[in-house]
Parts: structure tokens; C-alpha cells; sequence
């Protein structure tokens, strides 16, 4: 009953949020100057053909009839279709978002994989030289731009070692080896500066931990180190974690779409990059919004997750 | 736990809130400064950093912008300690260049984010109720929404400039700093000291210049210190998706952005690039978790 109530009112402030981020994205896009025809058209246009084009991609109507359409369109299903190239947008955006999608998880797992063991390992050992090694390895893995690192990795894998390709993307239809060997780098390069992100959050929850009374009495009574963490630790060092991948998901987004201008890889991001260049803005609207989307989802199942994790949370987020 | 992401306590105590204990305690923050390393390191990258920003507008070894293509991509040389790029432009002046953009970024996004965050914030400790509910609400939502996302999206419609940009990462760190002031504020404004100053009648805009800005300052420097460095890593970012400043602007972004053609024939002109960006970012972070650490010992890493 109270769990009904508790999603029920969760799922409320997600429509809700879904729908200011919708406004806000179509606002920011649609209100401020730039004529989306005179862009395609370019300079030369005369003033009839820009306002027969404005007429024909429907941008002579009112802001709320556009905005209406649009966003009628996307419950429905019906992305919109692309100003410059006159295809569906949901038609480029499927294949892109089959890269983006396997991208942003590989890097999610790489990331968890490298934060949470050296996390505890650098806050056990925080005394210790290679505490403080760790310690420094993830400051530096975050003042590294993930550009700069995705180039290196490809200068040291691809170019030097020619163990994995350097750039592009076979497509699923080339086979799954192929196409896998192709994210290896991008997963890698994204899932590294996520690790160093996420490898803060778990040492500091460790170290908290590790001062804890019950830490302590779970020593005083012959636990050894690692038993008294494995014993206490998870829950404790669980919430910080869900919180900040939460707060990071947006980080990854972007992220990934550094990645692939980096490695070549025709997803969501480079379509974006593309569709800013081309002035496609149902197509930019379309991105940023399922963007958003993604990151508010996200952080509704984070704040579900709380439920989970520790009982003591009560149905408001303390 | 939100909280260590923008290093904003909930509501943590601040260890010295008092206006009175911040002045005989002053010498002893100064000394915690000088002998915690991350300050010392990064306090020491961006003073150089700020020197060469300083130098660079009045002298360059060389024009960041004269081409020469008869010296195109040469390595480095006694001439050219750091080589030239494709159009023969000195890198080593195009870096010392750079800097300046580096430290404009900053200021903008911190201008912004402070300069409406602040406010805010306070705002919404001083009155509390309802107003200071919708403001903190408000906050939250904008903070979901990713920041560089955000400036990608405004220069989708405003076309590219740095400017543009960051200003948007500005806004997205304003619910940052109102958070973080809020907090602190009320941790000030429930202070006996406070409570005597409202007693004999001051008016809660004095209350708020004598002794909440005192007291929330520091966590705010610690603050604009790492958004500095978010600022740095977000440009140089939309510079490298080519989003940024066109192009014979001298960025460091810009400059791997070029350099990533070259990188099998050589790769030390995306490696200078990249090291400036690092170690500028580096700099700025450090110096704000230092500081935070001298600062607010409570919250301990």
C-alpha cells in the first residue's frame, strides 16, 4: 500500500518532469533567433523560398501548434521527420542507438569494475603508498579529458599494437565480433573516466565505513578487515554508489558522445554533432530530449532504489 | 550522499561558523593550507597557470596565429621548442594562448552560477517556507539535466561560441552553488550569535552581509575553484566536437581537435595539448578539494 503510494507519487513527478524538459528543450530550440529555413536555404535564398520552406517543415504555424505536433508526435511514436534529408528521425536514430545503447552499458559494467575494487582497496589501504597511488591514478583519470584518453588508447591499441581497430564501426550486419571488437576502445576509453569518477564516491563510503562503530565492534569481535567490510559494507557503501551513477548518467551521455566524434562511430552523438552543423532541429530536439528522458528515468529507479537498499528511508528522499 | 558529488553537505556543520571564530583561526586554516599537499600542488599549477595567462598578453614567442607552411609540422627545434602544427603556427604560443581562454571560461561560469546561485540560496535560507522550497525544487530539476548537454544544446540554437556555452554550464552549476549556500546559511542563521543580532533589531539584509556572506565565502571559493576545472574539461570538450570558438582561435580543445589527424605520424602535437588540459584541470580540482579539506574539516575524504 504505502510502496503503491510511494511510485505512484514518483511516477507523477517524472511525467511532470518529463514535461517541463520537453518545454524547456523545444523553448531553448524554437524561441531563440536563427530561422531554421534561412539555415537550410543558406544566404543566397531569396525571401519566397525560405518562407515556402518555412511553410512546408510546418514553422510558419504558432510556437503552440508546433509544439503540440511535436510532442503529439513523440506519444505516438512519431519522432518527426529530419528537415534536411526528409527521412523519419526515428529511421537514423534506431541503428545510432543500437552503438550508443551496448556503448554506455559496456562502460557502466567497465567503470563498476574498476571503481568498487580499487575504491576499497585505496581506502583500506589509505595509509599505505598504494592507497595513495589509487588515490592519485583516479584524480588524474578525472583531469584527463576523455578525448585526449580515447586518443592515446587508440595511438597505444590500434595504431601501435593493431590489436583492435582504430576507428568507425562495421555495423551489426557484419557480424557480432566484428562489431564488438569496434566498441572495445570507445567502452573502454568512457568506462575508465567513469571508473575514476565512481572510484572517489566508493573510497569515501569505504573510509566512512571504516570509522564506524559497528565496523569497529565487528573487529573488536575477530572479524578480520575484509569480513567486517564484507559483512557491513555493501549496504553502506550501496546508496552513495546508486546516488552518483545516478547524478553520472547524464555524464556518460555526454560522454558518449565524445567518445564516438573520437572513434568515428555513427551513433546518437555524432548525429547530434551532425544535426547541430545542419541546423536539423527536430532531430537535435528529438536527441536532447531522450537524453533527458534517459537521465530522469534513471534517477526515478535511483530513487526507488533507496526503498531497497535501506528501510530506514522513509517515503520522502531524506 | 549527494552531498560529496558537489561537495555540498546536507547541512553539515561547517567546523568554524562563528565570525568570531573565523578570525583567530584564520592563521591556523593558513597553515593547514600550507602543509596539505593537494593545496599546495594545486595552488602552485594554477599560480603558473595564471602567470602564463598574464604573459602570454603581452608576449608569445611567436604570432599563435601567423601561418607559415614552409615549417609546417615540424617537431620540436631550438626555434620552435614545441614544434609547429599543420599551418606552421608555434604550438608552444598557441598553448601559452590558450591559457587566457582557459581562465575566461572559468570566470564566466563562475560568474553566473555564483552570481544567481548565491542569491538564491541565501534567499531561500533567509525566508525558508514556500518560497524556499520552489527555489531548491527548481534547482533540482535544472540539476538534473547535464550540464555540457545543455551547452550543446544552446549552441545548437545560438550557433558556436564559447561564450554561449558557458554561460549554459554556468546555469547548470547554479542549483550547485544555491544548494551549497543554502546550506551553509542555515547553519549561520540558527547561531545564537544570529539569534542575539535579530534580537536588537537587525534588519535580515545586514544579518545576511555581516555574517552569513562571511561564513559561506570559503565554501563558495572551494566551489568556483572546481568548477573552474569542470569549466576547463567542458570547453575544451565542445572546442574538440568543433563547437566551440571557430576556428584560428588558439584553444587547447581546438588544438587536439587538429592534432587527432597526425596522431600516427606524430603524436606529441595531441600530447602538449593534452598535458595543458590536464594539469589545468588537475590544478583547479585539487586546489578546491584541498581547500575543502582545510576548510571543512568535517567532511574528510
Amino acid at each position: 500500500m504505502n510502496w503503491i503510494l510511494l511510485v505512484g507519487r514518483r511516477l507523477l513527478i517524472l511525467a511532470a518532469s518529463l514535461f517541463a524538459a520537453s518545454l524547456l528543450v523545444f523553448a531553448i530550440l524554437a524561441v531563440l533567433p536563427g530561422s531554421a529555413a534561412q539555415v537550410i536555404l543558406g544566404t543566397q535564398a531569396t525571401p519566397e523560398s525560405v518562407a515556402q520552406l518555412s511553410q512546408q517543415l510546418g514553422l510558419d504555424k504558432p510556437l503552440v501548434t508546433q509544439y503540440l505536433d511535436w510532442a503529439g508526435g513523440l506519444l505516438r511514436g512519431d519522432l518527426g521527420t529530419s528537415y534536411v534529408s526528409s527521412q523519419p528521425i526515428s529511421a537514423l536514430l534506431g541503428p545510432a542507438i543500437e552503438i550508443t545503447g551496448p556503448l554506455i552499458v559496456g562502460a557502466m559494467i567497465i567503470g563498476l569494475l574498476i571503481a568498487i575494487p580499487l575504491g576499497m582497496a585505496s581506502a583500506v589501504r589509505s595509509s599505505k603508498p598504494s592507497g595513495t597511488a589509487i588515490t592519485v591514478a583516479s584524480q588524474l583519470g578525472i583531469a584527463i579529458p576523455t578525448f585526449v584518453g580515447g586518443l592515446l588508447l587508440a595511438k597505444a591499441f590500434a595504431l601501435e599494437l593493431h590489436w583492435l581497430p582504430p576507428t568507425g564501426f562495421p555495423g551489426w550486419s557484419a557480424g557480432a565480433g566484428p562489431a564488438l571488437k569496434a566498441l572495445v576502445l570507445p567502452a573502454v576509453t568512457l568506462g575508465l573516466a567513469e571508473g575514476a569518477i565512481l572510484l572517489r564516491f566508493v573510497r569515501s563510503s569505504v573510509l566512512e565505513v571504516l570509522r564506524s562503530d559497528y565496523y569497529r565492534t565487528a573487529r573488536a569481535k575477530g572479524l578480520r578487515p575484509l569480513q567486517a567490510l564484507a559483512r557491513h559494507g555493501p549496504r553502506n557503501i550501496l546508496i552513495p554508489l546508486v546516488t552518483v551513477f545516478g547524478l553520472e548518467a547524464g555524464g556518460l551521455i555526454v560522454g558518449a558522445i565524445v567518445v564516438e566524434n573520437v572513434f568515428v562511430l555513427p551513433g546518437v552523438g555524432s548525429q547530434l554533432v551532425a544535426e547541430i552543423s545542419n541546423r536539423d532541429l527536430i532531430g537535435v530536439q528529438d536527441i536532447v530530449l531522450l537524453a533527458s528522458a534517459v537521465v530522469l528515468i534513471l534517477n526515478f529507479l535511483v530513487d526507488l532504489s533507496y526503498r531497497v537498499l535501506d528501510p530506514r528511508v522513509g517515503g520522502e528522499r531524506a | 550522499m549527494t552531498a560529496t558529488l558537489t561537495g555540498a553537505p546536507g547541512a553539515p556543520g561547517t567546523g568554524d561558523v562563528s565570525p568570531e571564530a573565523a578570525g583567530p583561526q584564520a592563521g591556523g586554516r593558513w597553515s593547514r593550507a600550507r602543509r596539505s599537499p593537494s593545496t599546495l600542488a594545486g595552488g602552485t599549477l594554477v599560480a603558473l597557470f595564471a602567470v602564463v595567462a598574464l604573459v602570454s598578453l603581452a608576449w608569445t614567442p611567436y604570432d599563435p596565429l601567423a601561418i607559415d607552411p614552409r615549417i609546417a609540422l615540424h617537431g620540436s627545434s631550438a626555434a620552435h621548442l614545441l614544434g609547429t602544427d599543420q599551418y606552421g603556427r608555434d604550438v608552444l604560443s598557441r598553448l601559452m594562448a590558450g591559457t587566457q581562454v582557459a581562465f575566461y571560461v572559468g570566470v564566466i561560469a563562475v560568474a553566473i552560477a555564483a552570481g544567481i546561485g548565491v542569491p538564491a540560496g541565501l534567499l531561500a535560507a533567509q525566508r525558508g517556507g514556500v518560497l524556499g522550497e520552489v527555489v531548491m525544487r527548481i534547482g533540482d530539476v535544472v540539476y538534473g539535466f547535464p550540464a555540457l548537454l545543455a551547452a550543446i544544446t544552446l549552441t545548437a540554437a545560438l550557433g558556436a561560441s564559447t561564450t554561449v556555452a558557458m554561460i549554459a554550464i554556468g546555469v547548470a552549476y547554479i542549483p550547485v552553488f544555491a544548494r551549497v549556500s543554502r546550506a551553509s546559511a542555515l547553519t549561520v542563521l540558527s547561531s545564537g550569535y544570529v539569534l542575539a543580532a535579530r534580537s536588537y533589531g537587525r534588519r535580515p539584509l545586514a544579518i545576511t552581509r555581516r555574517h552569513v556572506l562571511p561564513n559561506v565565502a570559503p565554501i563558495l571559493i572551494v566551489q568556483a575553484s572546481l568548477l573552474y576545472a569542470v569549466a576547463i574539461l567542458a570547453e575544451a570538450g565542445l572546442e574538440f566536437l568543433g563547437l566551440g570558438s571557430p576556428p584560428p582561435a588558439p584553444t587547447w580543445g581546438a588544438m587536439i581537435h587538429d592534432a587527432q589527424d597526425y596522431l600516427a605520424r606524430d603524436p606529441m602535437f595531441t600530447v602538449w595539448p593534452a598535458l595543458v588540459i590536464t594539469l589545468a584541470v588537475l590544478g583547479f580540482s585539487l586546489l578546491g578539494d584541498g581547500l575543502r579539506e582545510v576548510l571543512d574539516p568535517g567532511l574528510g575524504r
